[in-house]
């Protein structure tokens, strides 16, 4: 058996698809609902994630079997923070202004839960190839629906994408209840309604304790 | 393996590596964080002052063409920014501070060389209400205070100051409309823009 354990593509499709950790699961839409009024704020947060939580998961993973049980959350915090500041260090230094416009979202990615639970629910219980799959795979769902809700508001709420005028304002009204917090909502509704939709009943739930 | 002093020890190491990562990536982009910002507060005078700048400048470079294009003087403690070639004479902007409803306000204030006029204004760090107060940042608001005086005309150094009135009662030189829905805003914004006016109209009236 490989490293992957042959589970390869079922770990790479539940954070993609099956278990998308907004769609299914609605965790960490703090970020997903306050910096989609932009489509560029949006792709650059999914970028932040995505390196904060496929490394998280990797570190951790490799960690798993010297880090001790009773500071082990600790542990995977510290890592997540590291790893968050550089990130935001990062963008300050050298694209000032996108980081400007995200304000404090990139560094309050430290308590974007999504990315604790797959180092805690993950990467804790299995090898490091595996982890480093869950934690890219669970990026690139949470990133896409990141994408998604960014060109939608973008696109409804101010009539452009990335800043190019796409529905000119002679026909069409920007709408700017999307651009503002209730639209994310409704936005996230829609999509996760949507999301639902195209993904068919849901098989028999497990009873929550 | 599993006991206090291991979990100690871990921790401890744990603690070090990333305090080690941390400060290493933090001497690597200080000089970077630094030129930005001072760009930002550089690119934010020059705006209000009017002047054009090249947009796509690095931020050292920009910071150079600043100090090329204004010199920096600190009058009793108020820095001024001075800006000599404007059409008739040297404009200056001076940045002020307060508080507003929900954090800090920042902003700059340029003055032609009248000292007395308003060439231009620019809140551009705030916090206030999205919606409400925070469209003081708007070109709709600023633009009100263009042409505006900040002291009565006829060179008097007392009651010096301006209104920030209910929208659309503003009339005299020395009023502004304040916003609809943001009269808390507007009344500390007209607070800490008398405090830096009594401050230009004490040092610098007579001084530059």
């Amino acid at each position: 058996m490989g490293p992957l354990e042959g589970r390869g593509k079922e770990t790479l499709l539940e954070g993609l698809w099956n278990n998308n950790p907004i769609a299914v699961q609605v965790l960490g839409i703090c970020p997903a609902l306050a910096v989609t009024n932009k489509l560029s704020t949006s792709a650059v947060m999914a970028a932040a994630v995505f390196f904060v939580m496929t490394g998280t998961t990797t570190i951790v993973s490799s960690m798993r079997r010297i880090i001790p049980q009773r500071v082990r959350l600790i542990t995977q915090m510290a890592v997540i923070s590291t790893l968050v500041i550089l990130v935001d260090l990062y963008l300050k230094a050298f694209h000032f202004e996108i980081s400007r416009q995200l304000g404090p979202y990139v560094a309050l990615i430290i308590t974007n839960c999504t990315i604790l639970g797959r180092a805690e629910g993950f990467g804790l219980q299995n090898n490091v190839p595996l982890s480093a799959l869950d934690g890219f795979s669970n990026a690139l769902g949470y990133g896409t629906v990141l994408l998604v809700l960014g060109a939608t508001r973008e696109l409804l709420g101010s009539g452009t994408l990335l800043g190019t005028t796409v529905l000119h304002e002679s026909w069409y009204k920007p709408n700017h209840l999307m651009v503002l917090a209730p639209g994310a909502f409704i936005a996230l509704g829609f999509l996760v309604a949507a999301y639902k939709a195209i993904k068919g009943p849901e098989e028999e739930e497990e009873d929550t304790p | 393996m599993q006991n206090s002093a291991y979990t100690i020890i871990f921790s401890a190491i744990v603690g070090i590596i990333c305090a080690a990562v941390l400060v290493g990536a933090d001497m690597g982009t200080e000089k970077y964080i630094k030129a930005n910002k001072e760009a930002e507060k550089d690119r934010n005078i020059m705006e209000v002052l009017g002047i054009s700048y090249p947009k796509d400048a690095t931020s050292p470079e920009l910071v150079e063409f600043f100090e090329k294009k204004l010199e920096e003087r600190s009058i009793d403690g108020l820095k001024v920014y001075e800006y000599s070639e404007a059409e008739d004479g040297t404009a200056i902007a001076v940045l002020f501070r307060g508080s507003g409803v929900w954090g800090p306000i920042k902003g700059v204030l340029a003055l032609e060389p009248d000292l007395r006029t308003i060439r231009g204004i620019a809140f551009y760090e705030q916090e206030e209400t999205p919606g409400l107060g925070a469209k003081i940042a708007k070109e709709a608001f600023t633009s009100r205070f263009k042409g505006k005086k900040i002291a009565p005309t006829d060179g008097g150094r007392t009651d010096a100051g301006m209104k920030i009135t209910a929208p659309g009662q503003a009339g005299g030189p020395r009023e502004v409309d304040g916003i609809t829905g943001a009269t808390m805003t507007s009344d500390r914004v007209e607070k800490m823009l008398n405090n830096v006016i009594s401050d230009i109209v004490a040092k610098v009236n007579g001084n530059v």
